[in-house]
């Protein structure tokens, strides 16, 4: 008896061609990476404000965690197939009212660091133009020209080609490795050290604020399940995504730092960053390259970029947020909206373009530093609100998956989650232990103000959960669903019957 | 000229002309929307027409009736028939493919529109040119009466005004509307998803376009 043969599916294959392969998938997930950005912004930064020397060893530990996370993660993605990620497991592993907290926590947390990165494209470009071509504009005027810029993007859906963003990233990670290699090859004191590596130079009092920085440099790496429907073989194309760019984002995150300790001294990183902030990663490599040299320069240039395509980047991923708890009507309705030409998501786009300029203007009125208390400040508090819903994301797997095993393996659905929540959940720990040590202010009041907004958010979340479970069900009954919203049931017309007497048709046989 | 302005036409032909600028003669819909849109037009006069019918989730093409009189709608019976597997989404998104082509080429073939193809610098422009524009310009007035006296006579219209929502074309067709014109839309297609199919495609038309705004798609 011959097997029968399966006819290929002429539909199947034919969408296949329009879906996302792995490559695009990656870049995706990869437009929120910026190396510069973290080494020559956040990882300076992070010294300077929290004098930690083993960052380095923080990006391995932070990355391992992330990556047994992912193993989770990825695979609720192949039940839960829905482009609001974070917040949508919550709802379906945990429950709707939890889930919609967590979208509040998501969404300030996005905002965060959407807001944050004005500070630091306005101060990188001030420092850079000023020396290069004597131009005296405040920090705040190159940050609203870049705020200009991307709110325009915003409104008008025009996104920066990929092809584009991958060769921008490349060229980036060239300029990296060759600054590794460079200041590898001429170590301070002529060894090369691991002394950064060490675990007593990480583990010490505040280690939370290091990791919490590490959290911060790896945002983005989630981005890969949001494409999931949109991928052409989504259970090999989303975990590929996923686990390269932990694995890219850390090893270039780690060498890259621990290169920057070498080359200028582990014992000197600190006070140099506290110095030159910024410009440290170019002027350790500046010594041997040469400070006016066309790839310090290059540095310099793509820095800027780097930051611009996070901005764009995270400016989506709050619209994008906006936009389906609009579909979702737990937000007022017109962030759901598109515009019909365009399809753009205009109320979405214009609400988070508007919060920004509030923030920007107001930094620039009370004359607050941009790098500590706008990128710094607002940049990793937003990566504790990132590694708050990872951990609710990790319970929500277990949960998920406690329920239905949906043919996962054990390690899948309970030993790789239940690790991550304890590793994360610790994080999280020392994270808010140290909190005052992260902002570079142990006695100011932000060290409780700024986790705390968490607090209220969620809360205020799950409050505005319950009311709508008992006064718009319909609406409950949507959460989580994000784009599908809009295929839950509606309720019966207001009055009378507006359709034509003629039967419904379309739903009986001819038969 | 050709005189079309009260000659019935079909779901998709009116969406395609609804979605057209009389003035510019470009789609003021952008193409992924209008895709889906013609695309849910297309399974909906189907139905209408009892070529094929919604069970357990899945289209089915019965077995005992004629086939479809209009060739476009034969190849779709054909393909629906072929791989009855597919859920609703994968059909619309399958249809979206060639629906705008087809039911462009059907309009310009009768004399409603003529195509007029002008080159750039970097691109080619396409742009459909009413033989008629008060009679296009009609197709939307009409619309917009029908959604503010509430007086839907057909299924077709009511279809009609409920992939408008899902297609977001609503704004621009109310843009001279009432206050309470919204409300009657919402009103409209609530009762046209009474039936389990249509709402089935206008929800799905609607969820697709969003999830493409939520994954950056064009």
């Amino acid at each position: 008896m011959s097997t029968p043969v399966q006819t290929p599916s002429v539909v199947t294959a034919s969408l296949a061609k329009d879906r996302l392969g792995v490559f695009s998938v990656i870049m995706f997930s990869m437009t929120a990476a910026a190396p510069l950005l973290v080494v020559g912004g956040l990882v300076t930064s992070g010294w300077a404000a929290t004098g930690i020397v083993g960052l380095p060893l923080a990006f391995v530990v932070i990355g391992l965690a992330l990556a047994v996370f992912s193993v989770g993660y990825v695979a609720m993605a192949r039940h839960v197939t829905n482009a609001g990620a974070f917040y949508s497991y919550v709802a379906r592993g945990g429950s709707k009212s939890l889930g919609v907290g967590a979208s509040f926590v998501a969404l300030l947390a996005y905002y965060m660091l959407q807001v944050g990165l004005y500070g630091a494209f306005g101060v990188f470009a001030q420092g850079y133009l000023t020396e290069k071509l004597s131009w005296s504009l405040h920090w705040w005027a190159y940050a609203l020209i870049a705020w200009l810029v991307v709110a325009l993007m915003g409104a008008l859906r025009v996104d920066i080609n990929s092809r584009i963003l991958a060769v921008l990233l490349a060229v980036e990670v060239l300029v990296v490795i060759i600054f590794d290699a460079v200041d590898l090859g001429h170590p301070h004191g002529g060894n090369v050290s691991l002394t950064t590596f060490a675990p007593h130079n990480l583990f010490v009092t505040g280690v939370g604020a290091a990791f919490a920085i590490a959290v911060t440099a790896f945002t983005g790496f989630e981005a890969a399940p949001v494409f999931s429907e949109e991928s052409r073989h989504a259970k090999r194309t989303v975990p590929a995504a996923t686990y390269l760019a932990i694995v890219v984002m850390g090893v270039l995150y780690a060498v890259t730092s621990w290169s920057i300790a070498v080359g200028d001294g582990a014992n000197n990183v600190v006070n140099d960053a506290r110095k030159s902030q910024s410009s440290l990663i170019f002027d350790v490599a500046g010594r041997v390259l040469g400070a006016n040299s066309f790839i310090v320069n290059l540095g310099n240039v793509l820095l800027l970029t780097s930051v611009f395509a996070a901005l764009v980047s995270f400016h989506n991923s709050c619209t994008r947020y906006s936009f389906a708890l609009g579909r979702e009507r737990v937000l007022p309705q017109a962030l759901g909206k598109t515009r019909p030409r365009s399809g753009a998501p205009l109320v979405a786009s214009a609400v988070q373009s508007a919060v920004a300029l509030i923030v920007i203007i107001l930094y620039a009125v009370e004359g607050w530093d941009p790098l500590l208390k706008l990128f710094f400040w607002l940049g990793t508090t937003g990566g504790f609100g990132i590694l708050v819903l990872l951990v609710a994301t990790s319970l929500s797997v277990i949960k998920f998956f406690a329920r239905d095993h949906g043919g996962e393996s054990f390690w899948t659905r309970v030993i790789a989650p239940v690790v991550a929540t304890l590793v994360l959940g610790y994080v999280a720990y020392e994270t808010l232990n140290g909190y005052g040590q992260l902002l570079g202010s142990p006695n100011s009041k932000a060290r409780w103000i700024l986790p705390s907004l968490y607090v209220v958010v969620a809360v205020v979340g799950i409050v505005w959960a319950f009311v709508l479970r008992s006064s718009k069900p319909d609406v409950y009954a949507a959460i989580g669903l994000g784009a599908n919203a809009s295929t839950v049931d509606l309720p019966a017309p207001r009055t009378g019957e507006l359709a034509p007497d003629s039967e419904p048709v379309g739903t009986t046989s001819a038969e | 000229m050709t005189a079309w302005r009260d000659t019935p036409i079909s779901i998709a032909d009116d969406l395609f002309l609804v979605a057209l600028d009389e003035r510019t003669g470009r789609i003021r819909l952008h193409p992924r929307a209008l895709s889906l849109g013609l695309a849910g037009a297309l399974l909906a006069e189907l139905a209408l027409l009892e070529h094929i019918f919604y069970s357990d989730g899945r289209i089915k093409v019965p077995s005992n009736v004629a086939r479809p009189a209009l060739p476009h709608h034969a190849v779709i019976v054909d393909q629906l028939a072929a791989e009855p597997q597919h859920p609703v989404s994968t059909w619309l998104e399958f249809f979206a493919q060639s629906a705008p082509d087809v039911v462009a080429a059907g309009l310009v073939a009768r004399g409603f529109l003529r195509k007029e193809i002008s080159r750039g610098l970097m691109r080619i422009k396409e742009t459909y040119m009413a033989s008629d524009e008060s009679a296009l310009a009609w197709r939307t007035l009409r619309l917009v009466n029908i959604i503010g006296k509430r007086d839907v006579r057909s299924w077709e219209d009511g279809i009609l005004i409920s992939l408008l929502d899902s297609t977001a074309l609503s704004s621009d067709v109310l843009w001279h509307g009432a206050a309470g014109d919204l409300e009657n839309l919402q009103d409209i297609v609530t009762s046209v998803s009474a039936d389990p199919f249509f709402h089935v495609l206008i929800t799905q038309v609607s969820a697709l376009i969003a999830a493409g705004v939520m994954t950056q798609r064009r």
